[in-house]
């Protein structure tokens, strides 16, 4: 049990805290209140889904992270929508398919949004 | 001041609480570090309970008044209790040195894993950031707005319907901190896995000597998930705690012809678990149905019920007036349980899966075999107790909720049936191994009684 987690595991990298990706966003966003969240990843909605929705971790860290702002998933048309891609690259598409605009992007795939006027 | 306040209220009702229902003074060291470990785990479970309730009636401003009034009655509990008399002389039975050597050395390779994984991964596992310390966030950041934290508008995976004690501590750790120190959450955890280890191996100590004692400890922390599940940050541990130090506290009423004011601890403790987790109630409900089936006392039953009350009291307010429904009624369907129910398939598959976790060594390293083979060759031929007895219940239970259950079942088996394992397992090895230490030491008595006495009963009044 020792040797498996003080020698072992620090041969794999450890995921870094997970407020770093957000701490930029956090300062841009309302402190409470409710805004929109999407994901080039899907997000389960039921257990059901878990096993083949890559975004669901990225959601649960993004509501840790952001409490106690309340992230409601797949809601593109709220006042202000935080766009959260796995891929960075990804982005520019997101916020099309979304048709969202950037209002600030706070890197590592992290964008602070809003719904362009119809 | 807000922070000695807080200690203040947290300690003086966990010493309180146990003045009050032990009549007299510890009789030996076992027992006086067990009284102060159940003091400990009742301490802070009041603490968190009392915020939730005062956060609830009152709004954020009743949290420091709320320690205040915990304090004056902790306090005021000591004083009625200051004149005990003295108990009698306790076992005093010595281990051998290679026994505290191997106790020594499971020891410190727990706390060296626990302080190294906590540095690794300081958010904790991913239920600390998806439930436990979410909620802990919202309670403390929201100010009013605490509400928020059960909001139905976040996905189910913040399982806002779960009781919050855990939650509630690291909340008030934060507010007492002035921000939020991940060192809080981790301090808490290690404190409640040091208390998952202490209740059961000092009610073994104080009852069969330190020989006994130090073989629970050992069985405990050489469980590879036992220190995963503290540095996780989870609630399962404390659970653990809650429902480790209501079997004791049972076991110590019936020593003394089922004494009311243990028994009142002991639904105390089984309340606080309820006010941990879902599984909590079900926990206490099984100890109560074991109380009366072991003992057929309803005086006992009862006393047991109103100790359970302040916070059964609690968890029933937040379901009724706060928290969306459980998952497991939200995404079920009459349809969905007569299919499940009715399914041969489903039963078989839990089987299977139950069968293979027994020997899956990287979780219990044999540990639940070892328990099935004890259990098979020698408890069951001794008479029944009572916590034995809600521990057999809670998993005669567990089996139609895997089957009725929504969710697909390999999913939802893969991550609870080691949460459920070492909330019991505390617990199992002390209803375990202290009929065992008897039968080590004289043959078992011929007719089954309504608990195993550690010592003669006799009334207290």
């Amino acid at each position: 049990m020792a040797w498996f987690h003080l020698a072992v595991e620090p041969r794999f990298p450890h995921p870094p805290p997970i407020d770093d990706r957000y701490r930029a966003a956090r300062g841009l966003l309302p402190r409470s209140g409710t805004i929109g969240y999407v994901s080039d990843r899907r997000v389960a909605r039921t257990p059901a889904e878990y096993e083949t929705s890559t975004g669901t971790r990225r959601y649960i860290e993004a509501q840790y992270s952001l409490a106690p702002l309340i992230l409601r998933v797949e809601d593109d048309r709220a006042a202000v929508v935080l766009a959260d891609a796995a891929e960075p690259a990804a982005l520019p598409a997101l916020l099309e398919q979304r048709k969202l605009c950037a209002v600030a992007d706070t890197g590592r795939g992290v964008v602070v949004s809003r719904p362009r006027a119809p | 001041m807000s922070l000695a306040l807080a200690a203040a209220a947290a300690a003086l009702t966990g010493a309180g609480l146990v003045a009050f229902a032990f009549p007299e003074r510890a009789s030996s060291p076992a027992e006086r570090w067990l009284r102060g470990a159940i003091g400990v785990a009742l301490g802070l479970g009041s603490w968190s309970a009392a915020y939730a309730a005062s956060l609830l009636l009152f709004g954020p401003a009743g949290r420091i008044p709320k320690d205040a009034l915990l304090a004056a009655a902790g306090a005021a509990l000591l004083l009625a209790a200051r004149n005990r008399a003295a108990g009698a002389d306790g076992r005093r039975e010595p281990a051998p040195r290679w026994l505290w050597a191997a106790f020594a050395l499971a020891g410190a390779a727990a706390a060296a894993i626990f302080v190294h994984d906590t540095l690794r991964g300081p958010d904790g596992g991913y239920d600390a950031f998806m439930i436990w310390n979410l909620r802990a966030r919202f309670l403390a950041r929201a100010g009013t707005g605490f509400r928020a934290a059960f909001s139905p508008e976040m996905e189910f995976w913040a399982h806002q319907d779960y009781p919050w004690l855990v939650p509630g501590l690291v909340a008030q750790g934060f507010l007492l901190s002035g921000r939020e120190p991940r060192l809080v959450p981790a301090l808490f955890a290690a404190t409640f896995a040091a208390l998952a280890v202490a209740i059961p191996a000092l009610s073994l100590a104080r009852a069969r000597g330190a020989r006994w004692g130090l073989l629970g400890a050992i069985a405990l922390l050489t469980t590879p998930c036992f220190v995963v599940f503290a540095v996780h940050q989870e609630s399962d541990l404390p659970l653990a705690v809650y429902l480790a130090s209501a079997a004791a506290l049972l076991l110590l009423a019936a020593e003394r012809g089922n004494a009311p004011r243990l028994l009142l601890l002991a639904g105390f403790s089984a309340g606080l678990g309820a006010w941990t987790k879902n599984e909590g109630t079900l926990y206490a409900g099984c100890f109560a149905l074991a109380l009366l089936v072991r003992t057929r006392d309803v005086r006992a039953l009862g006393w047991f019920l109103v100790g359970c009350a302040p916070a059964g009291a609690l968890v029933a307010a937040f379901k009724l007036g706060f928290a969306p429904p459980t998952d497991l009624w939200q995404f079920s369907t009459a349809r969905s349980l007569f299919s499940h129910a009715t399914d041969p398939l489903r039963w078989g598959r839990l089987v299977l899966l139950t069968l293979r976790r027994i020997f899956f060594f990287q979780d219990h390293a044999l540990w639940v075999a070892a328990e099935l083979a004890v259990l098979l060759a020698w408890v069951r031929k001794l008479p029944g107790t009572v916590p034995g007895t809600a521990l057999f219940l809670a998993c005669a239970v567990y089996a139609p909720l895997y089957v009725l259950q929504p969710h697909p079942l390999e999913w939802l088996y893969r991550y609870s049936v080691e949460r459920i394992f070492i909330q019991l397992w505390p617990a199992a090895i002390l209803a375990t191994l202290l009929p065992l230490a008897r039968a080590a030491a004289e043959p078992p008595p011929e007719t089954s009684s309504g608990s195993w006495p550690m010592e003669p009963a006799r009334r207290v009044p």
